[in-house]
């Protein structure tokens, strides 16, 4: 190998670092590191002139390793990397120290020992970088196709932002209709527009592209490859059709909770389905209209207890829309909300709010201690009111529970099938909730609308452009790059013994039928290291991750400390 | 950005995944002088990579077992599992393990009588670690926790943990021999006094580690023979 020269830059990000850090000892401290010929602080490594110092420097002391310690390389790896490539230093031969986030804002109080640390991440930073080898980026042909599955409001606003990009689409949805939950509804807040009507316009323009392909009553049963080359077979009644689509966007929706009848004992605020309903059967209700005066609604029935402990956002403002839309259509109608906490985020929905208890919507807060109970035989709620100290009855004609949104059941097969994960509740769960919110680890394949959480039409549409935006930008393209931090096998070592192949969760690792070892699809695998830690005889590897790099990573860690 | 504080004796390692964590990666923390080691990964069934964390809480689990073989406190070292959203969770956790560590005191490995000997012994940990037998077990450990062994029989998890037990407390005996070994021939007895471990056990380790190639009897002095590495 060549001799090392490795350059250091400690960036002060104006004062974000340098506030609670001593930068220049810190610089000063890397000229001393094994390997070091260079090391110096910017005010800002990021900025037009921090990058060229950054080159100038790789330029003229003949850098062949480069390390900043700055900020996070979730933001700025890529800048880094393309500087380093400007001056044909290849760019995994750069590595990231975070002596922002893991360093000085973290440590705000104590400049000495924050300074301290930084120095010594930076030693680690230093002893990695000089055994990370040079990789390539790898190049793959993208089908320019997009499968959209779910045909409820996310599906149709994706895959008709998809259609008028001119790309092919495949939508498939479960049921004989499109349409989703929107069937299920009668007018939507904050517009007041029909919901049926509503439906029937998008379904209407999505239609007319001719390059989306739809299709109803149908299924995934399988899917297979990668970002770019997904094999999809569809279940279309009793037909099965294979297709190949590059990206997949994932917008199956939610359920509303149907809290269970019970024939003995108590079921959820006595919900039977007649007297006692949800939200979604009363919409159902109001399409036909409504006789029943005497309306309670009880809110977060359901949700926000141990059993199910998310908000489930839509809630609030569907019982404030109903409740208005009955005193509107009959002004001797008494509409109570009983509620935990009233969510009217943003700018719209607290006017509704507002509105709602000018026209008469009566707003009654009950604790998670002492729910209301719903007495059937004498009609009447019983709530503690919290104001006045005391219990109060509520006659009523109907009950209304405001349940949540659940996931699907079914929800586990199809997150196996696509190798992406869900969370607790069995919703689907993003990459990064801040920095990858409609994307999931596995590239290529994206979210929107109620399959992600809980989300009102408005929201699942923005989502669903958002999606249709990232999920497109490979299609137009034609090509996605790769990065290569995957496993790789020494075969020399590979006793074929398939414990990788077994528990590999992208089925990204085989063991070869004529070699008998094991063998890596480079575009499928994404770098997990389950592999690497599970194989016995120690023959795989992270590349760029290498057991090697994480051993000189610890060991200076330990070092004891020359300053 | 929250910005919570958090004491500043910590060290962060990235790994794309805690799937990649090796039991050979924590030992080495330790054996560099580490006084705790906290893997943190996603949340149970909330794993970016699907499974990873599950495999990474079984050799979190083996790596512990090692540690307790050569007297070092299991508490030295935890798995928690905290999502990427959950900054007052990770800090929450950072700060408690923190407090635990510091009343555990310091590693041993500082310590002046012992540390060289814990070094040794946690050497032997990761020959053991790197060893075919001990890896394959604990790689195996995740599908037949989920399918049952290769009759389709559930295994319990005390069963499972009775394997790994017992296969540490094997592998442990035949590395610390060998690497005895490496640095001197030896007889069994004197074997039994350097890695405190009866006679007869490291006869029948001794015999095993002969029949599989790795050692042999060098010569033998007074009827006594030595034993060393092939």
């Amino acid at each position: 190998m060549n001799e090392l020269r490795i350059g250091v830059f400690v960036c002060k990000c104006g004062s974000n670092i340098a506030g609670f850090i001593d930068v220049p000892a810190v610089a000063e401290y890397a000229k001393g590191l094994p390997g070091v010929v260079f090391a110096r602080h910017n005010l800002y490594s990021c900025s037009e002139s921090g990058t060229q110092t950054i080159k100038d420097s790789i330029r003229e002391h003949n850098l062949n390793r480069v390390v900043v310690a700055a900020c996070t390389p979730r933001t700025h790896e890529p800048v880094f990397r393309a500087a380093c490539e400007d001056e044909g230093l290849n760019q995994f031969l750069f590595e990231f120290v975070n002596i922002r986030e893991h360093c000085s804002w973290v440590h705000m109080q104590e400049r000495e020992l924050a300074t301290q640390k930084a120095k010594e991440l930076v030693r680690m930073g230093v002893a990695r970088v000089a055994l990370l080898e040079p990789g390539e980026m790898t190049e793959v042909e993208v089908i320019p196709s997009a499968l959209v599955i779910g045909g409820g409001i996310s599906g149709i606003t994706a895959a008709t932002a998809l259609g008028s990009m001119g790309l092919k689409v495949i939508l498939a949805e479960r049921e004989k209709e499109l349409g989703g939950m929107l069937n299920d509804l009668y007018k939507l807040y904050p517009t007041g527009e029909d919901a049926r009507e509503f439906l029937d316009k998008r379904i209407k323009t999505l239609k007319k592209f001719k390059n989306v392909e739809i299709l109803t009553s149908s299924e995934i049963k399988d899917i297979e490859g990668y970002i770019g080359n997904y094999n999809v077979i569809i279940k279309e009644g009793k037909k099965e059709k294979d297709y190949k689509v590059g990206t997949i966007i994932l917008a199956t929706g939610a359920l509303t909770y149907k809290p269970k009848k019970v024939s003995k004992g108590k079921s959820l605020f006595n919900y039977d389905g007649k007297n006692v309903i949800t939200q979604i059967q009363l919409e159902n209700r109001l399409i036909k209209g409504l006789k029943e005066k005497k309306v309670v609604m009880i809110q977060c029935a359901g949700s926000r207890v141990p059993e199910r402990i998310y908000c489930s956002r839509i809630c609030c403002m569907t019982a404030i829309k109903n409740g208005m839309l009955l005193k509107k259509a009959n002004k001797d109608a008494e509409v109570t909300i009983l509620y935990r906490d009233l969510q009217t985020y943003g700018t719209d929905y607290e006017d509704e709010l507002r509105e709602a208890k000018k026209a008469g919507v009566k707003f009654i807060r009950y604790s998670k201690e002492k729910p209301p109970s719903v007495d059937k035989k004498k009609k009447f709620v019983s709530v503690h009111h919290e104001l006045l100290g005391r219990n109060i009855e509520i006659p009523f004609d109907l009950v209304v529970l405001s349940t949540p949104l659940i996931a699907h059941s079914d929800v586990k097969k199809l997150s196996q099938k696509l190798k992406v994960p869900v969370d607790e509740h069995g919703f689907f769960l993003e990459a990064h909730v801040k920095l990858r919110p409609l994307e999931f680890a596995t590239d290529g394949v994206f979210i929107c609308g109620c399959a992600h959480w809980p989300a009102d039409i408005t929201e699942s549409i923005s989502q669903a452009l958002g999606a249709t935006s990232k999920a497109a930008i490979p299609l137009l393209n034609l090509k996605v790059t790769v990065e290569p931090i995957i496993s790789y096998v020494d075969e020399e070592k590979c006793t074929g013994c398939g414990i990788c192949e077994e528990n590999c969760p992208y089925a990204a690792i085989t063991k070869d039928p004529e070699t008998k070892k094991a063998k890596v699809t480079e575009v499928i695998c994404k770098g997990c290291g389950i592999c690497a830690s599970n194989c016995p005889e120690q023959a795989i590897d992270i590349k760029h991750y290498k057991d090697e790099q994480f051993s000189a990573q610890l060991k200076a860690a330990f070092e004891e400390v020359k300053t | 950005m929250s910005r919570f504080q958090y004491p500043t004796n910590t060290r962060t390692i990235r790994v794309l995944c805690t799937g990649q964590v090796d039991p050979t990666y924590l030992l080495k923390a330790f054996k560099h002088g580490a006084d705790g080691v906290m893997v943190i990964g996603c949340r149970l069934g909330e794993c970016h990579y699907i499974t990873g964390n599950l495999h990474a809480r079984w050799k979190v689990d083996l790596t512990k077992r090692m540690i307790e073989k050569i007297g070092m406190s299991t508490e030295r070292l935890e798995m928690r599992f905290i999502s990427s959203a959950e900054g007052t969770k990770y800090i929450e956790a950072v700060k408690e393990f923190t407090d635990k560590v510091k009343s555990l005191g310091p590693t041993p490995i500082k310590s002046k009588e012992k540390g060289e000997k814990i070094k040794r012994a946690i050497d032997s940990l990761i020959s053991t670690a790197s060893g075919y037998r001990i890896r394959a077990v604990v790689a195996k450990i995740q599908k037949m926790m989920e399918e049952g062994n290769v009759y389709n029989e559930k295994i319990p998890q005390e069963e499972i943990e009775k394997i790994i037990e017992d296969t540490v407390n094997t592998e442990f005996v035949r590395q610390s021999i060998l690497l005895c070994l490496r640095e001197n021939t030896s007889s069994c007895v004197k074997l039994s006094e350097k890695i405190n471990v009866s006679p007869d056990i490291v006869l029948s380790h001794l015999s095993h580690l002969r029949k599989n190639n790795l050692i042999d009897v060098d010569r033998v002095e007074e009827r006594v023979p030595l034993y060393k590495v092939l």
